[in-house]
């Protein structure tokens, strides 16, 4: 009975305090639809299966936490504003008799039914979001992927647990806050306003410090799979910076403005500038949000769509022929036999090879020195600032150029798959020098392509021998393996080339127990388009998420802002501001607060652009300028919606202070 | 020379459900002469605050005229109705109605910013506004910061800064103690003696006995006017109570 007249209290307070609790709802349960969305897809059984599904898993759970992080600083700052607007009522029961412990009980239930309530409707939203969103996106893609719509019981409970967590700290700081406090000041509370923030130089060279290490550590990442942890504290390090940039910066910057005497006076800044001066401890981090749900969207959704529209490209760089066999550890012995196999297979579905080629390799990647190139390592491993070079015989060359040249020890053909021409005359690995006696434009085995994954050399030499030769003189010696690879494109129908590729694997695989893999074009487009559907879904899910959580909360800011402002335009009308001022007025301000986290997290993309281009060349992407272009794109069409959104806001807000 | 003209002046609210009408104002018509100090005194519900919006181009009568030097009011069009108050009234609320986000310097200039004036001419316009009000050692601290009576000596001095016309004054003393409230009123006196004409609405005897002239509003229309020819403050204030008795307990109409 007693209880109860706490829970009838606690909930009329939170009805009578509307005005103020509904934006602190209505932003707590975006953020927990947001963080749950997100822990949704981490524990989509789908991705597990999507290859690379480790990284990929990792580069969720990063984001998740980040979207934590997010969700703590948010819901705290937002809370905490909260209280101090109660002061002055919590006062008044303090005066009427009510002692603390009975205040804190009270307390203790508005805080369990706004958490009970926000969680609830988090996680309810979450769910329906989640589901209309698969369901938008199937149709928007048009076609299925390995990604099903799944609810797992371990997302509902993370996200359970971290706003439990999160609401509880909030209501002990609250209540500190009401310990410390006398009656008087508590009554006092409301009326006082916030007193002006310091100029913070200190902490203003603390963000641009954070901020600039975060954007060398990006961009000395060489590849950002491998070393995903530094990857990590680049983002962790330009999420600390950005907020403690804008908490001091943005003072800094508003003081700035304000000393500009002509700036300042002028109608159209005047307001504008004194009132975020006023409320810049609580704008700062609001704005901080936006921007770094801003930098997010713009980073998932230019990296998907880049690698959709790139797709051509990619499969341009995987596949030159449309059926390559690779055989790993090749003697003569088993070339003879897979060529045999390969024949035979052929003739028996009556289908013909044509522009093949076969070749018998090796590969290692080396460093690029003054005069030459330094071993680094034998395979043919993916590293974006090494050379990858091939040493095959010239008899190959030979049999795929229709050619009959003759070389000596000392003398190599030179091939590269970039654009521009290896040109010079010696080409020198180690201590072996080799003459260049020709440099064909095109060879059947490797296309010219615009942008190459790597640099990379094929270097066809007299025989086998010098090629032994060559490896025994390396730092680096041992067992080491020469690829055979045989490519051509094929005539006949789709079946039959299935047929036929699946009875040579067979026949290779289980036959002769060779070791070695076949890729043909169809077959892979397939899967590929399956595999890189998923990464587009995921990223437009993504994506399309953070801008959902970016427009709504800049939205409901805005106009839960233009109830408090309402009465400043009042006083400001009534002493002569005619309404096309306040419209201009209006504009200005939310301009302000629109497009000052658009800028620095355009800046942010843009010092990603590296890490993004890297993070998309170890996807086979190298087109730098579709990229580019996409990156572009992107921006252009978020600012589009951005602005769409500035615009409505704009409206809404002149209709509540003019109303 | 006559600086505010009005003549049988209307206002009809109509109530929003069922249409009833609602008579604000009935039939006013006074004026005010250059440099006059005018106080117009009735009971809440009297329409004085009806009467001031109009006056304060906020609220549109429904009938009659008013000429501000000469220029009629309703021939002001929409867009530059903003501009013409700023240029030609000034105004002093009873709430204050201060900026908290702006410094007292900062909430003084506001209309001279909203005008699009240079910085160093409202500096100084300010400095001689300021220091006759007491409050240039205020300047740099915000509402929060200071008394009731400061606030109204800062907006005083909001509606100065322009060189209005007419400075309107509605309930001035309302929201400040007696001790602020003599020194607001003293103020006016002395503002008044420089030349600037004023027109206070007030229900408080004290401070209607300050002004030259007071104006009776009953029921929506001038009942009565006191002018206060050689009285000093205390005679006219013992004629305003009479009056008011006599208002509140019936009887003639002397205009």
């Amino acid at each position: 009975m007693f209880k109860s007249i706490y829970i009838r209290l606690a909930f009329t307070n939170m009805k009578k305090n509307k005005r103020s609790y509904l934006p602190f709802l209505v932003t707590s349960i975006i953020t927990i639809m947001l963080f749950f969305d997100m822990s949704i897809i981490m524990d989509n059984s789908g991705i597990k299966e999507m290859p690379g599904a480790g990284s990929m898993r990792s580069i969720l759970g990063f984001g998740t936490v980040i979207v934590a992080i997010f969700a703590c600083v948010f819901l705290f700052y937002t809370n905490s504003f909260l209280i101090k607007q109660r002061r002055k009522e919590i006062g008044l029961y303090n005066v009427l008799g009510m002692g603390k412990k009975e205040i804190a009980i009270m307390m203790f239930w508005e805080s369990l039914m706004v958490g009970g309530a926000s969680i609830l409707a988090g996680i309810l939203g979450g769910i329906i979001l989640g589901r209309l969103m698969f369901l938008l996106l199937y149709k928007i893609i048009g076609y299925q992927t390995s990604l099903q719509y799944e609810v797992t019981g371990s997302s509902i409970s993370t996200t359970l647990i971290l706003f439990a967590v999160i609401f509880f700290v909030a209501f002990v700081s609250n209540l500190i806050q009401v310990r410390k406090a006398n009656p008087i000041e508590l009554l006092r509370g409301g009326n006082v306003g916030e007193k002006e923030p310091k100029t913070k130089i200190l902490l203003t060279v603390f963000g641009v410090v954070t901020i600039a290490a975060g954007y060398i550590l990006a961009n000395i990442v060489e590849n950002p799979i491998e070393a995903i942890s530094v990857f990590f504290v680049a983002v962790l390090l330009v999420v600390i910076g950005t907020y403690a940039l804008f908490v001091a910066g943005s003072i800094a910057f508003l003081k700035l403005l304000r000393k500009n005497k002509s700036f300042y006076y002028k109608a159209k800044h005047f307001h504008s500038v004194s009132g975020m001066i006023y409320r810049m401890k609580q704008n700062a981090v609001g704005l901080a949000n936006i921007c770094i749900l801003s930098t997010m969207v713009l980073v998932t959704l230019s990296t998907t769509v880049g690698l959709n529209l790139g797709m051509e490209n990619i499969m341009e760089n995987r596949f030159p022929k449309e059926l390559i066999l690779t055989i790993e550890q090749s003697n003569e012995e088993t070339i003879r036999t897979v060529d045999t196999v390969v024949a035979e297979e052929l003739n028996r579905q009556g289908i013909r090879q044509e522009n093949g080629y076969r070749c018998q390799s090796v590969s290692m990647v080396t460093d690029k020195e003054k005069d030459g190139f330094s071993f680094y390592a034998f395979g043919s491993l993916f590293y974006p600032n090494r050379v990858l070079v091939q040493l095959a015989p010239v008899s190959y060359y030979n049999e795929m150029m229709g050619e009959n040249l003759e070389l000596s020890d000392q003398e190599a053909v030179i091939y590269t798959s970039s654009k521009t021409p290896y040109g010079k005359d010696h080409f020198r690995i180690e201590d072996t020098d080799f003459t260049i006696v020709e440099e064909p434009d095109a060879i059947p085995m490797e296309k010219k392509q615009n942008f190459p994954v790597m640099e990379s050399y094929i270097l066809f030499v007299k025989d086998q021998t010098v090629i032994n030769n060559l490896i025994s003189s390396l730092p680096e010696s041992g067992e080491v393996s020469m690829e055979y690879s045989y490519g051509f494109d094929l005539t006949g129908s789709e079946e039959k080339k299935e047929a036929a590729a699946e009875a040579i694997t067979n026949r290779i695989q289980n036959d002769y127990g060779i070791g070695g893999y076949l890729e043909l074009r169809g077959v892979y487009e397939e899967d590929f388009h399956m595999f890189y559907g998923s990464f587009f879904f995921l990223g437009i899910f993504l994506g399309g998420l953070f801008l959902m959580a970016t427009v709504l909360i800049i939205y409901y800011k805005q106009i839960s802002e233009g109830f408090e402002d309402r009465n400043r335009y009042q006083i400001m009308q009534k002493v002569g501001m005619s309404r096309r001022e306040v419209k201009k007025t209006v504009n200005s301000q939310i301009r302000m607060v629109f497009f000052l986290p658009l800028g620095l997290s355009v800046l942010h993309l843009a010092a990603a652009f590296q890490l993004i281009r890297r993070l998309l060349s170890s996807f086979n992407l190298t087109n730098t300028n579709l990229i580019v272009a996409c990156t572009i794109g992107t921006v252009l069409i978020f600012a589009l919606i951005y602005a769409f959104v500035f615009k409505l806001t704009a409206r809404e807000y002149y209709k509540i202070v003019t109303r | 020379m006559t600086i505010l003209e009005v003549q049988n002046l209307k206002k009809t609210y109509t109530t929003r459900f069922g249409g009833n009408q609602v008579e604000a104002l009935k039939n006013v018509t006074f004026s005010v002469e250059e440099g006059e100090y005018v106080a117009i005194m009735g009971e809440s519900g009297s329409g004085k605050t009806t009467l001031l919006n109009i006056l304060a181009a906020l609220d549109k009568p429904t009938g009659g005229r008013i000429k501000l030097k000469g220029r009629d009011l309703s021939t002001v069009p929409e867009r530059e109705i903003a501009t013409f108050r700023r240029q030609n009234l000034g105004f002093v609320f009873q709430d204050f109605n201060l900026l908290d986000t702006l410094s007292i310097r900062d909430n003084i200039f506001l209309p001279l910013v909203l005008a699009g004036r240079k910085y160093p001419e409202m500096e100084k316009r300010l400095e001689p506004i300021a220091k006759s009000l007491g409050i240039y050692e205020l300047l740099s601290k915000f509402p929060y910061e200071v008394s009731g009576g400061q606030k109204q000596r800062t907006a005083v001095a909001r509606a100065l800064i322009t060189k209005p016309q007419l400075i309107l004054a509605d309930e001035p003393t309302g929201a400040l103690d007696s001790r602020a409230a003599d020194d607001l009123l003293n103020q006016f006196s002395r503002i008044n003696q420089t030349g600037q004409t004023i027109l206070m609405v007030t229900h408080s005897v004290k401070a209607a006995s300050h002004a030259g002239r007071v104006l009776f509003i009953k029921d929506g229309e001038v009942f009565h006017q006191i002018y206060r020819g050689n009285m000093k403050n205390e005679e006219l204030y013992q004629k305003i109570s009479d009056t008011l008795t006599v208002l509140t307990t019936g009887g003639e109409r002397h205009v």
